[in-house]
């Protein structure tokens, strides 16, 4: 999470303006090269933003076999609607509102499966080795590692406690770093309905870890 | 000043809301400047900020579960040739219309009240699993297959068995392996090498090129192979394309794709290698773009290697 703090140098999200310029010029070239139906740019575009695409698909559903259909639902998507993006949101936010409408529909189809006594998906932690295997991080001693993971299992715990729209909003904005006004904009809800669903979020979350916190 | 009648009750749900959303940075310097007085003047407010600092910092600690580097290739392969095949017009991708949807229709339609149903159910489930994974195995209609020969090492290796006692359902999880021979100007082999150089480890990627060295002639090979030489991170990736693109090196694609590493690989043995392979067979305007590779270029020793090249085109050396 990029908490900002007073000593704030403001270069944490991501280098100077300058080079942001740099970035989003780029970013439009490739999207309009997408848009004339080239397949490297494509890649190259899907390349810039699945990592985090996957990653929230992950979180929000839960299941690794879900986030990787939604992953390719999402992108086809985009590749699909691309000549109608008129570069009038950022294509971050674009992106984001169909991977999370997507996401949203496993949801949906989900519960409906589950009300006739069907639930496909396995939990989280059965998922295989090569879905959530972690790459070449450093690791720390094996006291430590144990200890990081009782934590990590007791936020994902504490996290199955909120309701799907608390955890989009509360994954998007603390992991992610969206703005709440494009989670919002993201999920078809006002600011403030986004601001409160974060705060939701986070007073269950602080509840739900109070004594793994203090 | 604001005086402690003013300040915000601090154990109010509004004030730790404000400070949150100071730390989320979604204040106006109006809301954010109130906030820092207010904890610099009130012991009481700063220990509730720190404490939700520290609390969304603990949060932190619980990086969500990311995918794993395998498992995003996997997923990058699966959704770059859905694509292919929407482009090539053989349909829409799977994923597209509901994922597993088949299986799940049958499972709603047949086995959600019926407790009876249950176990014949997951034994067709099984069974139709099973052969689906067999029907999957067959290439793309339209890849020709009829030299391929491939064979199932072994049986399917299960990744894992998960039973829910209650229901009577299972979920099984299989992983086969497929041995694809077959030779390397066959067009299966081809797309499978094409697709190994875009999304494998750097060694399977230097293999695959070494195969498709041959193929050079067809231009989806030779686009692949100009793209991993000039952008590929590894260099002994980058260095193996450069070779197998050699033997062509008078297509002025392929030149044009070399001035370019000359002018921007990061490694200078590299740009040597390019600058070599330029030379070998040198086309129209090479000169000049030397030329402009001197005056572009910090290492000496790539300078002198271009400085020799001209001399070998007999042209002179021009500094500007």
């Amino acid at each position: 999470m990029q908490l900002v703090q007073a000593e704030s140098t403001g270069l944490e999200s991501g280098g100077s303006e300058c080079g942001r310029e740099i970035a989003r010029a780029g970013e439009r070239l490739l999207i309009e090269a997408v848009q004339r139906r080239d397949p490297e740019a494509f890649e190259q575009l899907v390349r810039l933003y699945d990592r985090s695409v996957l990653r929230v698909a992950m979180n929000i559903l839960r299941s690794p076999e879900d986030a990787r259909d939604a992953y390719q639902e999402a992108f086809l998507k985009v590749y699909r609607n691309i000549g109608n993006f008129r570069f009038q949101c950022s294509f971050h936010t674009w992106l984001y509102r169909i991977a999370t409408n997507v996401c949203l529909d496993h949801i949906r189809r989900r519960n409906v499966r589950k009300e006739y006594g069907i639930d496909e998906r396995g939990p989280m932690h059965a998922s295989s080795p090569l879905q959530t295997a972690a790459d070449d991080r450093p690791e720390g001693s094996p006291d430590r590692t144990l200890r990081q993971r009782e934590i990590s299992e007791r936020i994902c715990l504490a996290m199955d406690m909120l309701s799907d729209k608390e955890r989009m909003v509360f994954e998007l904005r603390h992991y992610e770093g969206m703005r709440l006004r494009a989670i919002g904009e993201a999920l078809s809800m006002s600011e403030a309905a986004a601001k409160n669903c974060l705060f939701r979020a986070t007073k269950k979350l602080r509840e739900a870890l109070k004594d793994a916190h203090s | 000043m604001p005086t402690r009648k003013d300040r915000l009750p601090i154990n109010s749900e509004s004030a730790r809301r404000r400070i949150q959303l100071y730390l989320y940075d979604e204040l106006d310097i109006q809301e954010r400047l109130e906030i820092e007085r207010a904890c610099e003047d009130d012991p009481d407010y700063r220990a509730l900020f720190e404490d939700e600092k520290s609390f969304l910092t603990h949060l932190d600690r619980c990086e969500p579960k990311a995918a794993s580097e395998a498992f995003l290739v996997e997923c990058r392969r699966d959704l770059m040739r859905a694509v292919q095949l929407k482009e090539m017009g053989r349909g829409q991708a799977p994923a597209v219309q509901e994922p597993g949807g088949w299986r799940r229709r049958l499972t709603a339609g047949l086995g959600s009240r019926s407790f009876a149903w249950r176990p014949a159910m997951t034994a067709a489930c099984i069974a139709l699993g099973f052969m689906f994974g067999r029907l999957n195995m067959v290439p793309p209609r339209g890849v020709e297959q009829a030299s391929l020969t491939g064979s199932p090492s072994g049986t399917p290796e299960i990744q894992s068995v998960q039973a829910d006692p209650e229901s009577g359902q299972v979920r099984i999880v299989l992983e086969e392996r497929k041995i694809v021979s077959g030779a390397a100007n066959d067009p299966a082999i081809r797309r499978l090498l094409l697709d190994t150089v875009r999304a494998s480890h750097s060694g399977a990627r230097l293999a695959s090129l070494e195969a498709l060295g041959r193929e050079v002639g067809r231009r989806e090979v030779r686009r692949e192979l100009l793209r991993v030489m000039l952008k590929d991170e590894n260099l002994g990736v980058r260095l193996k394309a450069l070779d197998a693109v050699r033997l062509r090196s008078d297509d002025p694609e392929i030149q044009q794709a070399l001035v370019q590493s000359v002018l921007s690989d990061p490694n200078p043995g590299m740009r040597v290698q390019a600058i070599q392979v330029l030379t070998a067979k040198p086309g129209r305007g090479l000169a000049g773009a030397f030329q402009h590779i001197i005056e572009q270029e910090q290492n000496p020793f790539v300078q002198q290697q271009c400085e020799k090249a001209l001399q070998y085109l007999g042209a002179s050396v021009e500094y500007h």
